[in-house]
């Protein structure tokens, strides 16, 4: 019995520890970033990248190009986010957009030996997530909707290969806390 | 004395055509971006970096604004990004070097001649046409900083402003320039607001409050605007050969999940009468194109195929048109039959959530890029990795979007007005071209309705 009670004490106190700060990307969409999370610019951004990710020519190339309403550094992991709301008579993105998204996804990777896909279910929000690596960059990409299909959020995790455990937990968190309303 | 020295590269220029709106009427200009070797290090994706809307930060080239007709209109520097003051006037020291011109290969759009004083060089601005020099406009000057040990050498020194000449409005009823061309420009940005300034929100608007132009004779342009092509980009799609073709192709692919394909090929080179080609299968993620130029089988200027994983367009696509221009089946045929080729080709990509047809509007850029961006193996991965980060931050960016649309989206960053693309959906012929609206990171493709 005291060990349940330690081990409810210790996953309180670890995700206490991990979700202090709520992010708002909308007035609908929110989710928690770990503590050590810092929003930055696009200089600071790719200042970031330059150094952390040895100048990797696509990523930089990525990032000189992103939308920068949403890039936070949260360890050494560079998090880009981003949301927007599905207009009522959008037809095409349904059930089945993941599913196509996916499959799509899968052949523009056609032969890469380091991409994965997966298609998932989270707190009955739909997510895919890719994993792959560009150079010495790893890189966590997902698109997740709501039940209804009414709003969505995207977003990309670039990080060096051997932070993986690390991006994985950040990944892993974003997934759990987000919360789209309809 | 003549330096001799080049300042830009050809290969390291983009065309656009504008259409510019001052609430009042519309002004065409052809704007011309030329970037730096040096900026360009290698890179040639980086020239998609700045279009008239948004500046690459790093930007290091030159922008120069034409009429529709080719007439110099304007032309700015830019240095690290940071547009460079223009001369204070005509009258000062450094304008007063005579300038002499350097041949340019026949036909080819444009180069920078230069000319030598102890300090500055005058940079001119020549056009060619089978080898004849017949117009050249001052773009600006550069001086050399003594202290830091001059900047003069061509290849690195950025450009600089031109003393803004005053511009003109073309005749709303000049005639679209002939086929036997100088530029290669596609590709309109429906009415952009001018946004100019140095931060690097864009580029300077070629110039205020334009006057009508003079009449006079000029060298001609070829403008493949994709709304003046869109109808024969129908005509195609709806002949009955090709429609049937196109039917069979996608409900193929779509149900075995291998992509199908066939030749366009036409019968002879003066009709439209195309030949029933066979319709073959290739792989999960390939169909290999075959190429005729004889009047058994018909004369290949196109191929239609299917993505059965509903991706859009490929640059291998895309180059598969190119490839052919060095084909000796097509180049022995003379340069009649490669003309015939060039103004007609096209590719087909059908997906099940819509059809996609590219046309190329610059042959010369991208038998350069193919030459120097696609050839080996290393480039084709670097190449086909920037579509596929291009097309995957669309989709981050449009959630909504489907991968056939981001597919268009990357080639149409990547190879910017070299190429048009049109859309139509399933079953559809009614294609209209795509466009690129909005800013970098906050674009979306959208279709014109001609």
């Amino acid at each position: 019995m005291k060990k349940i009670a330690f081990l409810i004490w210790g996953l309180t106190f670890s995700l206490l520890s991990f979700g202090q700060n709520a992010i708002s990307l909308s007035d609908a969409v929110k989710l928690d970033l770990p503590d050590s999370m810092q929003k930055i610019t696009k200089e600071e951004a790719l200042a970031f990248a330059g150094k952390q990710f040895n100048n990797e020519p696509r990523t930089m190339r990525s990032i000189a190009k992103r939308r920068m309403d949403n890039i936070y550094r949260v360890k050494n992991v560079l998090v880009t986010l981003h949301t927007e709301a599905i207009q009522p008579d959008n037809k095409t993105t349904t059930e089945g957009h993941l599913a196509q998204l996916k499959k799509g996804f899968d052949e523009l990777s056609y032969g890469d030996p380091t991409y994965s896909s997966k298609e998932e279910t989270i707190n009955n929000n739909s997510v895919l997530v890719e994993n792959y690596i560009v150079g010495n960059v790893g890189y966590y990409r997902f698109y997740l909707y709501n039940k209804n299909f009414t709003r969505a959020v995207t977003g990309i995790l670039e990080f060096k290969k051997t932070d993986k455990d690390d991006a994985n937990l950040i990944l892993n968190h974003i997934l759990q806390t987000v919360s789209l309303k309809d | 004395m003549t330096t001799g020295k080049v300042l830009y590269k050809q290969q390291y220029s983009r065309s656009s055509f504008l259409l510019l709106n001052d609430g009042k009427s519309y002004q065409a200009y052809v704007m011309t971006i030329i970037a730096d070797s040096a900026y360009i290090n290698g890179d040639i994706s980086k020239l998609a970096l700045t279009t008239y809307r948004k500046r690459d930060p790093t930007f290091t080239g030159v922008v120069a604004y034409f009429t529709p007709t080719g007439k110099f209109v304007s032309s700015y520097g830019y240095k690290n990004g940071t547009l460079i003051a223009p001369p204070p006037s005509s009258s000062s020291a450094i304008a007063l070097a005579k300038p002499t011109v350097r041949s340019s290969i026949n036909s080819v759009p444009v180069k920078i001649a230069a000319v030598a004083v102890p300090e500055c060089i005058d940079w001119y601005w020549n056009t060619y046409e089978n080898d004849v020099l017949v117009s050249s406009e001052y773009l600006y000057t550069t001086c050399s900083d003594v202290a830091s040990g001059g900047s003069s050498d061509g290849s690195s020194s950025g450009g600089g402003t031109s003393p803004a000449p005053t511009p003109c409005i073309p005749p709303a009823s000049t005639p679209p320039p002939a086929e036997a061309a100088h530029f290669n420009i596609a590709v309109a940005q429906p009415t952009p607001t001018p946004v100019g300034g140095d931060g690097d929100g864009g580029l300077p608007p070629p110039a205020p409050a334009p006057a009508p132009c003079p009449t006079e004779t000029m060298v001609a342009d070829t403008i493949k605007s994709p709304c003046a092509q869109v109808a024969a980009v129908i005509s195609r799609a709806a002949n009955a050969i090709i429609a049937a073709q196109n039917s069979t192709i996608l409900s193929n692919t779509t149900s075995t999940g291998i992509e199908y394909g066939a030749n366009q090929n036409v019968a002879n080179l003066t009709g439209t009468t195309y030949v029933n080609t066979p319709i073959t299968a290739g792989t999960s993620s390939s169909w290999t194109a075959g190429f005729t130029w004889n009047s058994t089988n018909g004369y290949t200027i196109g191929y239609s195929h299917g993505h059965p994983a509903g991706t859009g367009p490929s640059p291998a696509d895309v180059f598969s048109l190119v490839q052919n221009l060095t084909n000796t089946t097509l180049t022995s045929a003379g340069n009649p039959s490669i003309q015939f080729y060039e103004n007609n080709a096209q590719v087909t990509t059908e997906t099940s959530t819509g059809n996609y047809i590219i046309t190329i509007t610059n042959w010369q850029a991208m038998q350069s890029l193919l030459n120097s961006a696609f050839s080996t193996q290393a480039e084709i991965n670097t190449l086909n990795g920037e579509y596929v980060d291009d097309a995957k931050d669309y989709l981050s960016n449009n959630a909504t979007a489907t991968v056939g649309d981001a597919g268009a989206y990357a080639l149409m960053t990547l190879f910017s007005s070299d190429i048009n693309i049109y859309y139509a959906q399933p079953g559809s012929t009614n294609y209209q071209p795509l466009i690129i609206n909005g800013v970098t990171g906050t674009d979306t493709i959208a279709t014109i309705n001609c």
